[in-house]
């Protein structure tokens, strides 16, 4: 299966375990406050998916390791195979 | 090719790496990233070549490779240019057909991926037995130089939307400083049809599907040394197809 029909598939079983509650569509005759917290659940869940992708990828890009001595060590390191390498018979 | 898969009797001594280097205009480059790769395969003992696959580059990078060859060796050095600039994945095809080793590594050529890494790659390969290793940019102690907040941002998103979308259980998607067992590269190179990035992100998933074991190894990605590398909204965009053409189709 492929990624999206695994999201369509998904995205389907909730659609309709919501639409079960919010609708009644079974006629189950749930108590009301169910249905009260189903319906706006669609949004809830989007704003909340939101907000948590916001605070991951803020999270993430503030904490990107910023690699200094990396940079640092490879400037030392050309300088030193330029050298070897001109000794080694190089024209560059 | 027999000889290719090594002696299981005399174990790890038979295992080869063979260095992909795909260069198009890396004259400045490419003298540095084989001192660096010779320096790093000499001080671990480890066996190697280094495949030059260079299209047709103006700026006379064969020139200097010959001149590597000489310096190195024609054992250790292997230069197997093309015509003109084709792409990555035939460029991969092209150098496996004339690897020797059991196991293939790719690298930029020009210096952001860093040699003193690949000793550390294979050790995590013998230590998981892993089909491929991946270096990783997200996880560890892995990071970057050299990049703005805009970049980084980009970067990081695409990543997440990437990792939400495709669940490839692998922390980088886009990097492409890698240890593949020769066998698995061919496999996954046949069945990658995408481009560019995406070509990257397409092999771990294939990887992924076709049940081969991926391990990572946090790496520093320094940008760019010699010359300017660009994101602009010509790659996101092709990038966000490619995306969504393999939540699609995998």
């Amino acid at each position: 299966m492929t990624k999206l029909l695994e999201w369509l598939l998904g995205l389907s079983l909730i659609g309709m375990a919501w639409g079960l509650v919010t609708f009644d569509l079974l006629d189950l005759q749930l108590p009301p406050q169910y249905r009260e917290l189903a319906w706006p659940m669609p949004v809830y869940l989007l704003v909340a998916f939101g907000c948590y992708s916001l605070a991951t990828v803020g999270y993430r890009v503030a904490t990107f390791n910023d690699c200094e001595d990396a940079a640092k060590e490879l400037q030392a390191q050309i300088k030193e195979a330029k050298e070897d390498l001109k000794k080694k018979g190089l024209k560059m | 090719m027999a000889s290719r898969r090594g002696n299981a009797k005399t174990g790890e001594q038979a295992d080869k790496y063979s260095v992909l280097l795909p260069t198009y205009n890396e004259r400045e480059n490419l003298p540095l990233i084989v001192w660096l790769l010779v320096k790093y395969f000499g001080e671990s003992g480890y066996n190697y070549e280094i495949i030059v696959i260079d299209d047709g580059s103006p700026d006379g990078t064969l020139q200097i490779a010959e001149q590597l060859q000489k310096i190195y060796g024609a054992d250790k050095i292997l230069l197997r240019p093309r015509a003109k600039k084709l792409g990555l994945g035939t460029a991969y095809i092209h150098g496996i057909k004339h690897a020797s080793g059991n196991f293939i590594i790719i690298m930029d050529a020009d210096l952001s991926h860093h040699p003193k890494f690949i000793p550390q790659f294979i050790e995590k390969q013998k230590e998981g037995g892993y089909d491929l290793v991946s270096g990783t940019r997200y996880r560890g102690d892995g990071g970057v130089y050299g990049w703005d907040l805009r970049r980084k941002l980009i970067s990081r998103g695409a990543n997440f939307i990437t990792q939400v979308l495709l669940r490839p259980g692998a922390s980088d998607l886009t990097g492409s400083f890698r240890l593949y067992k020769t066998e698995v590269l061919e496999k996954l190179v046949e069945q990658c049809v995408s481009k560019g990035y995406v070509f990257q992100m397409e092999m771990i998933v294939r990887a992924r599907q076709l049940g081969y074991t991926v391990g990572e190894v946090p790496i520093s990605f320094v940008d760019r040394v010699y010359g300017e590398s660009k994101l602009g909204g010509n790659e996101i965009v092709s990038f966000l197809k490619g995306l969504l053409t393999l939540f699609a189709t995998t």
